[in-house]
């Protein structure tokens, strides 16, 4: 790894164990801690200054990623996976028991911290050209002064960047939330805060998105010694209005189709591709194993930077590895019926597919292999033995739930045993995803083929993915309809953003999740026979539940009685 | 005082708690209470014609009577509540239309019972596959859909300079067991925004048409802008299979603009040709690059005089400007039907009718700009810029001011007639600065042999007796490094430096005779044509 990122990879991490700190003890024996700054001694220099800018950042972690609900990913909350842990909190979605009292993710809390120090940060540092002047009156420093500035001017452009994405996660999760814009609120007027609609939200957050786009970079590659790898860019910017957009035009917010709002979320993703800065990697299996390198990356607009860490593999890796795995993340059957065949392009239900069930991972897309580990499959020297009483199989305690382990993410060169790691970054925004944006908006707003000036149709942006090097799977057919190329972009959105976050909220979004959710998830059976071939046989591996109330996060209980009514809590919970 | 209180409010609160609990519970010391039966339960998968289904039998029974039965398969999405009245005995004979499973798949039924008196039983039955056989006897489906192999059309790209109608031949072969109807369709729109669409649909009549059928028709697209269309070829058979193919088609995006400032023919033919490198870069064509989806630029000095003769060559496909590997043989004139240059009676615009055309860029004096084609809007524009070239390397730009820039540049190499030597000397060809642009050099030389390694050099007297060490002007990458917009090999040659800097090879011209030649610093720009044997 390059040890410049280490700077502000590790600067991330100590700022996250300080602010832990900071909340953890907040009223810890009512006493103030000599080695904390106050307020009023952080806003003094452009070291302290800018700290708390870069720990704005910090919020990025906690809320997306590797296995950070109870130890479970976001994925065994929705038809992706099943968490292998019975006990973890996870599956209280999946059981339909998750309350407004009791939600496995605290996103509420989480979000709004991380808006109230981007606004500590904005209001204090306003001033900042003084603040740092201050600081370097000697006039040796007129270099590192106008450097100071420079990136304090920014910083300020970055973290508004991430309040309007922290306030983008809210309303995904709970719709019409308030709007924090400054932390000047008595503590009445905050508890009496009301929400906002939904519209004014999304408006909000494509004004700020708009407003500091100008005033971002368009890569910190090759800035400064790459010492600030990492960083909000332009392209990040565009790309959040272009998701924000996207689900404004979805029929969760659009019961009425406006047919204006694809339009809009489609002019913005084709925004983020008229940059001509980004394009697909050529190795989908390496994409998601860039370690802090990943900005460097054609695909990737916006990613945590990470540290070296095994818990992921020690969670995932199959359980007969003497190593140590604990297969948490199991992959249903539901989602490994999605990928196609490779050959003729078509799904595993049509008739000529050539699909042949006693060979179900064979001639398959590409991507079910670089994402799911699937039974006799090589990993780490050996094959998977998915089979009941294989090593890794059905039945055996920690294993897999549904005749899969994880792929994607994992690093299969990790030695456990010698407590190996390495850097593991999530990607929070990557081109792909602007693709299949771009393809869902516009045959949405114009059809499957249509360009309306753009340099490319839906098709044609869906057919790029499907043609990555090293995918190459079968171009769309042409002449589909509407709603059969809405089927295709739902299914290639499920197959190639598969565990990132995205299909727990797309089902919610595309309002099918009363389907999709409630189906049960399924599991392969395996059985190993006397000549070596298996037999496989597809299970149910668990029931799960889902209610109209849960297309929206409940707002918590505490935050709706502390309000005092301001805070209305979504219908049905 | 108040702790005595609490504990005779608790002595007080248990007493009451256990009185209220005196009376005798009585468990009956019978069987239970009768619940609900399930009873011969069975579910069937069926495969029958076209169709799966869920077949179900059970038997209710219940002395109280039964109010109701749920019947849930989750993974079939059957969620089924049947009303029975308060009878004490039921029959469930019921099918469901379900998916047909791709996988073999373990499947049970759940059964949930419900009584007048509020027992509730629940019950599961295994479903039984029998699907493996239709249950019509003969019912043999056809499950695929049409075959078909699309022949023409063969060529999908145009460039429509001409703006004459473009027929498209559409042919292909449709195969099935019975062919119910076929759909063909061309559709698009012009980059103006004029929307085409022109379809047929056919039903097969006969038997033999309905197992194969030959389509050909020629469909007539307009081609007076740009346009982007498609086509396809759409086949349902009588099973309800479907099958679609087809393509894309469009007139006027090529695949590369080039920029031609050759006088007249006789500079294409001769322009210069690196033989060393088997590479142009070094003559009149210039490529272009790519801004937009169909939008081409390019950076060029532009003399304003008589001799102007602009012209934009472009290409489809692979095809490129010369040929060979090498790129030995010309490709193109300047009146062919791929060319296209400014309008004279609207310079900004585009046109293929090169009897009308003008061929001066749409500025009215000398100097750099940067070209802008625009190949949708039919469009050329030409911004005037200034090079911002840092002139103050004393290694490269040996001498130079702008107050006194060099008066000429020197050719040298040993296969240089009047050099025949490494570096200059009296007689050696001299390119000459341009009396208006002070970055262009212009004149002529002669070679005596083929095979050379050929250099530009800073006058000797700013060298200050460093011949070897600056103003040396060579190729300034090794020949496979030097590519040209499309990735084909070019030759540049810029300032070096010293003799050994750059890639430390100098330039080849081939065959021997004497050459037309300008050198542009601001562009690094060697442009040669070959006047004489």
């Amino acid at each position: 790894m390059n040890s410049s990122y280490i700077k502000f990879t590790g600067l991330t991490v100590a700022i996250i164990v300080v602010l832990s700190t900071f909340v953890g003890c907040r009223h810890y024996l009512d006493r103030e801690i000599e080695s904390n700054y106050r307020e009023d001694e952080v806003f003094v220099n452009y070291e302290r200054m800018s700290e708390a800018g870069y720990g704005v950042y910090a919020f990025l972690f906690g809320q997306f990623g590797f296995h950070r609900i109870d130890n479970a990913m976001l994925a065994s909350a929705c038809d992706e996976a099943d968490h292998a842990d019975i006990n973890s909190l996870i599956q209280k979605f999946n059981l339909g028991t998750w309350t407004a009292v009791e939600n496995p993710e605290s996103a509420w809390q989480h979000f709004y911290q991380g808006i109230r120090r981007a606004n500590l940060f904005l209001e204090n540092s306003i001033n900042y050209k003084e603040i740092v002047f201050r600081d370097t009156l000697d006039a040796d420093n007129k270099s590192k002064y106008e450097y100071d500035v420079r990136d304090i001017a920014w910083l300020r452009a970055e973290v508004r960047f991430l309040r309007a994405y922290y306030h983008f996660e809210l309303i995904k999760r709970y719709g019409g939330v308030p709007i924090m814009t400054t932390t000047k609120y008595s503590a009445e007027e905050l508890n009496s805060l009301g929400r906002r609609r939904f519209e004014e939200c999304v408006d909000f957050i494509k004004n700020e998105c708009d407003s500091l786009l100008p005033h971002l970079k368009d890569t910190w590659v090759g800035f400064d010694s790459d010492k600030w790898r990492g960083r909000v860019t332009k392209g990040a910017a565009l790309a959040l209005k272009a998701r924000l957009l996207l689900y404004a035009a979805s029929p969760l917010h659009n019961p009425s189709n406006d047919i204006e709002k694809w339009e809009r979320a489609a002019e913005a993703a084709h925004d983020v591709i008229a940059m001509n800065r980004y394009g697909l990697h050529s190795d989908y299996r390496a994409l998601f194993r860039l370690g802090n390198g990943a900005d460097g990356n054609t695909e990737v607009i916006f990613a945590q930077q990470g540290w070296n860490r095994n818990d992921f593999e020690k969670m995932n890796y199959p359980i007969g590895y003497t190593q140590g795995g604990q297969g948490s993340t199991s992959p249903s059957q539901n989602l490994v019926d999605a990928y196609e065949m490779k050959a003729t392009g078509v799904p595993i239900t049509e008739p000529g597919s050539g699909y042949d069930p006693q060979n179900p991972y064979q001639g398959r897309d590409p991507r079910l292999g670089f994402s799911i580990l699937t039974n006799d499959t090589q990993f780490k020297g050996r094959p998977v033995e998915a089979w009941i009483g294989g090593l890794d199989g059905l039945g055996k305690r920690k294993a897999t739930t549904t005749g899969y382990y994880l792929r994607k993410f994992v690093d299969e060169n990790l030695d456990l045993a010698r407590n190996e790691s390495s850097v593991h970054t999530w990607l929070l925004f990557r081109y792909a995803e602007v693709l299949l944006n771009f393809a869902e908006a516009m045959n949405e707003a114009y059809g499957p083929e249509a360009t309306n000036g753009y340099s490319m149709s839906a098709k044609a942006a869906v057919d790029r993915i499907r043609r990555r090097t090293g995918v190459e799977m079968p171009i769309l057919p042409p002449g589909l309809s509407q709603q059969e190329m809405r089927e295709r972009i739902q299914n290639e959105r499920r197959v190639e953003l598969a565990f990132e976050e995205h299909r727990f909220f797309d089902v919610r979004r595309w309002k099918i999740a009363e389907e999709t959710e409630n189906m049960p998830i399924m599991a392969m059976q395996i059985t190993r026979n006397s000549d070596g071939n298996f037999d496989y046989l597809v299970v149910k591996a668990e029931n799960r539940v889902f209610e109209e109330k849960m297309y929206q996060y409940p707002i918590p209980e505490m935050e709706v009685l502390k309000s005092g009514g301001a805070l209305t809590q979504n219908a049905g919970w | 005082m108040k702790t005595l209180s609490l504990k005779l409010l608790s002595i007080i609160a248990v007493v009451f708690y256990l009185f209220s609990c005196s009376k005798t519970l009585v468990f009956p010391d019978t069987e239970s209470p009768a619940l609900p039966q399930l009873e011969n339960a069975a579910a069937k998968l069926l495969w029958i014609g076209p169709e799966y289904k869920l077949a179900i039998h059970a038997e209710l029974e219940d002395t109280e009577g039964i109010t109701g039965v749920h019947i849930k398969n989750g993974e079939w999405k059957i969620d089924s509540a049947l009303t029975v009245d308060n009878k004490t005995s039921y029959t469930i004979i019921d099918t469901f239309l379900v998916a047909k499973d791709v996988n073999k798949t373990k499947h049970l039924v759940e059964f949930t019972i419900t009584n007048t008196k509020g027992g509730i039983i629940k019950g599961s039955v295994d479903v039984e596959d029998l699907s493996d056989k239709n249950q019509i006897p003969g019912y043999d489906p056809d499950l695929l859909p049409p075959e078909i192999e699309i022949i023409k059309p063969t060529v999908t790209q145009y460039l429509g300079f001409s703006g004459e109608p473009i027929d498209i031949d559409i042919e292909a072969t449709i195969e099935d067991e019975a062919i119910a109807s076929i759909e063909v369709r061309v559709w698009g729109e012009s980059a103006d925004g004029q929307p085409f669409m022109e379809e047929e649909i056919i039903e097969p009549d006969s038997d033999e048409e309905k197992t194969s059928y030959q389509y050909a028709k020629t469909f007539t697209l307009p081609s007076e802008t740009a346009g982007r269309y498609q086509y396809i070829v759409r086949s349902v058979d009588e099973s309800g299979n479907k099958k679609t193919v087809g393509g894309d088609i469009s007139i006027g995006f090529p695949d590369r603009l080039y920029l031609s400032d050759a006088e007249s023919e006789e500079e294409v033919i001769r322009q210069g040709y690196d033989h060393m490198g088997g590479s142009r870069g070094i003559g009149t064509l210039l490529s272009m690059e790519r801004e937009g989806t169909n939008t081409f630029a390019l950076n060029i000095y532009y003399p304003n005089k008589s001799a102007d003769n602009i012209r934009f060559i472009a290409f489809l496909n692979n095809e490129k400007p010369f040929t060979g590997n090498n790129q030995s043989q010309v490709n193109y004139s300047l009146n062919g039907d791929n060319v296209i240059a400014m309008s004279a009676s609207s310079p900004g615009n585009l046109t293929a009718d090169l009897s009308t055309a003008s061929f001066k860029l749409p500025v009215s004096a000398s100097g750099y700009y940067r070209v802008t084609v625009d190949l949708t809007e039919r469009t050329v524009r030409a911004v005037s810029y200034t090079p911002n070239i840092n002139m103050n390397d004393a290694v490269k730009y040996p001498g130079w001011s702008d107050a006194k820039p060099w008066d000429y540049m020197a050719v040298t190499g040993t296969t240089v007639v009047g050099t025949a030597d490494w570096t200059e000397k009296a007689a050696s060809p001299k390119l000459v600065r341009d009396a208006t642009n002070k970055y262009l050099f212009t004149g002529t030389f002669t070679t005596n042999g083929a095979s050379s390694n050929m250099s530009l050099n800073a006058p000797v007297a700013v060298l200050g007796g460093d011949i070897w060490g600056k103003g040396w002007f060579r190729l300034v990458a090794a020949r496979n490094n030097m590519i040209d917009d499309y990735g084909d090999l070019v030759t540049i040659v810029g300032p070096v430096g010293l003799s050994g800097g750059g890639a430390n090879w100098g330039f080849s011209t081939s065959p021997a005779g004497t050459y037309k030649a300008s050198y542009d610093l601001a562009l690094q720009r060697f442009r040669l044509v070959r006047i004489e044997n």
